[in-house]
């Protein structure tokens, strides 16, 4: 076995490791939400969009689709509920802003890891 | 004979909660080892992406030349890392920030907004970033679960 196939990692356990990951980023997000004094109520969409993106994250970890079409539409609306938040918050110098802004960046790269460890386990089957 | 299909009639019937067991259990989140070498993986090909596109005989410009030869050197210590993951996490960080770095530059000094090649050297400074957080998150799970990594 080359090192290549010793280190590789099913699609799965890809699309686990992009959802335990920003699941935690998800949970901190919330965290810094409810520890933000200058919290201002005009931000409330954000709150509930934000909120939306656990519901897909849970699901797509409840049972892990073997679908990869099944995964990225799931996966692209939490994406979108983030990015959505990110561009629309009304203040940028804040510890919450940067947490999105970092969370936006990480669903971008790992979707993009889960399609890197699908394609490279498709050249091993090949 | 009656009997084998009546034992697969039964087989048949629990399965479907089998499978159920099966699927949860079956997959787990990668060992920080594995998490390294896709870490490095990604960043590889990405690096490289960076070159090609820059590379390429329509679009060089020669004042693209620091900000590659910056990046041929993070490629070079990324494919280091993957050849041989060092075993301790601090090595490992150093190694890791110093490639992310100098991409870094290589991202900030590139002189044309508009081409490929910048806008692969913003996604793979991005992946520097959000990958190592990922390693770290699974280091930091890995360690709660009594060092099992």
């Amino acid at each position: 076995m080359s090192t290549q196939e010793m280190h590789l990692l099913t699609t799965k356990q890809a699309m686990l490791t992009a959802l335990a990951f920003v699941q935690d980023s998800l949970e901190r997000l919330e965290h810094i939400r409810f520890n933000d004094e200058a919290w201002d109520e005009k931000d409330v969409d954000v709150d509930y969009a934000v909120g939306l993106a656990p519901v897909h994250i849970k699901s797509l970890r409840a049972t892990l689709p073997s679908d990869r079409a099944v995964f990225d539409n799931q996966w692209f609306m939490a994406a979108a509920a983030v990015a959505l938040s990110a561009r629309t918050f009304s203040r940028t110098d804040c510890h919450y802003f940067r947490a999105l802004a970092s969370l936006q960046k990480k669903f971008e790269v790992l979707r993009a890891m889960v399609e890197f460890v699908a394609l490279e386990n498709k050249g091993v089957e090949a | 004979m009656t009997s084998k299909n009546n034992a697969a009639s039964k087989a048949a019937q629990a399965e479907p909660c089998q499978k159920q067991a099966a699927s949860s259990f079956v997959v787990q989140l990668p060992t920080v080892q594995q998490a390294i070498h896709l870490a490095c993986s990604v960043l590889v090909d990405s690096l490289k992406d960076v070159i090609k596109a820059a590379s390429d005989r329509d679009q060089w410009r020669d004042e693209y030349q620091d900000s590659i030869t910056a990046t041929e050197l993070a490629l070079a210590v990324v494919q280091q890392l993957q050849a041989e993951a060092p075993s301790d996490a601090d090595a490992f960080d150093a190694q890791w920030w110093r490639a992310t770095a100098v991409t870094r530059l290589a991202r900030d000094a590139f002189p044309n907004k508009e081409s490929g090649a910048w806008s692969r050297l913003r996604i793979a400074v991005d992946e520097f970033d959000s990958l190592y957080r990922m390693v770290d998150f699974l280091a930091i799970k890995a360690e709660q679960e009594g060092g099992a990594a």
